[in-house]
């Protein structure tokens, strides 16, 4: 341009275009939110019976106290024991319902140091209630020492119940001395954290293994379909990964890969 | 131990409750015994002490109406209260055909628990009487002689000595002693009770 020099300017107005996003966000936010209020619904049956019993021993246990302070020489060794046993269930019933308003809330993701096992831990004392009830058997090989993860508690928790849930689901039609679930955690060859949740159920074909993850695909009479993939999607905003595999003499294992939290920043 | 005083087996595998149950069945006046699981109620099982079952339904392992079953079939007939987490229509009516004294859904009042608690020990009381008589019954039986069985069987089937010393080939006098010390045996002040005791020991027909 005969050699002078000049400037292009292109002004573009995103403004439309980053309201869209926003939108975005919040819709996934909202979803994550209304899955995890689903999940819990059917783990409501359970979680009535984790109040029940802390509100049960405590009644027993104060009724049992004023008939003990009925009687002509009162034991106060065994009322003292009882009171404390009465505040130790208080605290019980308490904490249950602690955990149940941190995953109703909604709230802006929040990205921390985690502990992997902690959640794993966290999301079977939720999911407790309904493996007795289906009569699952759980054995954990959580890795004593595992480097944290930085991420969202509540949702890696919300991850874990999912498919612990689905886990116990898929093991409705089996014998109940078969009714087993693995859920181990490892650090894995390329420097990954590896959660892995498997059952003992008929497992999955492998024209499946994929298509778990779209929405709407769902094998439950009243599944939204959702739960996996906002899974994957909360997965891959860790900057991690959700798959599926169908092991050859049966049973379904979903595993979960997180960045080393301590070797980023 | 008193032998008696009554004694409550519970079952739960929630520690805090099972010794808060635990807590109000003895200060209302009843010995109890705590397991965690059904198992260890099954291995440390003591079908002799008279008494009842408090037995939670969601249990790990075995579940509280299999060890109904389990306990049906090992010929243990104690009466059994269940206690529920939540109110499962299919589990409280499966168990309650299969004899369960009630089904308490949790939290219960000490009243609701104690209530079902004195059916059931009544219920225990009535039975191990029944299965006493029916032994005692027995053993009475078993200390008959050949002939004595025979003209205990003849009497119950309104046979007259005169008939039964024909049917046995002797005499009325002797059938007439036999049968003295049969009543005397048996502990029958008449024949009419002797008829009763039978038909309980499985002599003969209730036919009367």
């Amino acid at each position: 341009m005969g050699g002078e020099q000049c400037h292009i300017s292109i002004i573009r107005d995103v403004t439309e275009q980053r309201r869209i996003e926003r939108e975005a966000q919040e819709q996934r936010q909202e979803m994550t939110h209304l899955t995890r209020v689903a999940v819990l619904g059917q783990l409501s049956g359970a979680l009535a019976h984790e109040l029940n019993q802390p509100l049960t021993a405590i009644l027993s246990n104060a009724q049992a106290a004023q008939r003990f302070l009925a009687r002509e020489s009162v034991d106060l060794d065994e009322v003292r024991e009882i009171l404390g046993d009465i505040v130790n269930e208080d605290k019980r019933a308490g904490e249950v319902i602690r955990r149940l308003r941190a995953l109703l809330k909604r709230g802006e993701t929040q990205f921390h140091p985690v502990t992997v096992n902690e959640v794993v831990s966290e999301a079977l004392e939720l999911a407790r209630g309904d493996l007795v009830a289906r009569n699952v058997t759980v054995n954990t090989r959580l890795a004593p020492t595992l480097p944290t993860v930085r991420g969202d508690r509540v949702q890696l928790q919300q991850v874990l119940l999912n498919l612990i849930v689905n886990a116990s689901e898929a093991m409705n039609e089996i014998k109940l001395e078969d009714r087993r679930l693995t859920i181990a955690t490892e650090l894995d060859g390329g420097g990954e954290i590896r959660i892995s949740v498997a059952d003992g159920g008929p497992g999955i074909p492998a024209e499946r293994l994929e298509t778990l993850f779209q929405p709407f695909f769902t094998t439950k009479e009243h599944g939204l379909g959702l739960g996996l993939p906002i899974s994957r999607s909360i997965v891959t905003a860790h900057g991690g990964r959700l798959w599926a595999e169908s092991k050859a003499d049966g049973g379904a294992t979903f595993c979960v890969t997180l960045p080393n939290g301590e070797q980023l920043s | 131990m008193n032998a008696a005083v009554p004694t409550v087996f519970i079952v739960d595998d929630d520690q805090g409750v099972l010794v808060a149950l635990s807590r109000l069945l003895r200060a209302s006046g009843y010995e109890t015994r705590t397991y965690a699981s059904p198992q260890a109620l099954f291995e440390h099982h003591e079908p002799e002490t008279p008494g009842c079952l408090v037995l939670d339904v969601a249990l790990p392992g075995l579940s509280g109406l299999e060890l109904q079953r389990a306990l049906a079939r090992s010929g243990c007939d104690r009466p059994i209260v269940f206690i529920t987490g939540g109110g499962d229509v299919p589990t409280t009516v499966q168990a309650m055909k299969a004899g369960a004294v009630d089904f308490l859904t949790k939290p219960f009042a000490d009243e609701e628990l104690l209530a079902a608690v004195r059916v059931a020990i009544e219920r225990d009381h009535q039975s191990r009487a029944a299965r006493a008589g029916l032994r005692s019954i027995a053993e009475r039986l078993a200390m008959l002689t050949q002939r004595e069985r025979e003209v205990l069987e003849a009497v119950i089937a309104g046979r007259r000595n005169k008939q039964i010393a024909a049917d046995l080939g002797t005499v009325e006098k002797t059938i007439k002693v036999h049968r003295a010390r049969v009543m005397k045996k048996m502990g029958a002040e008449s024949v009419a009770e002797l008829v009763r005791l039978a038909a309980h020991g499985g002599v003969g027909t209730a036919e009367f």
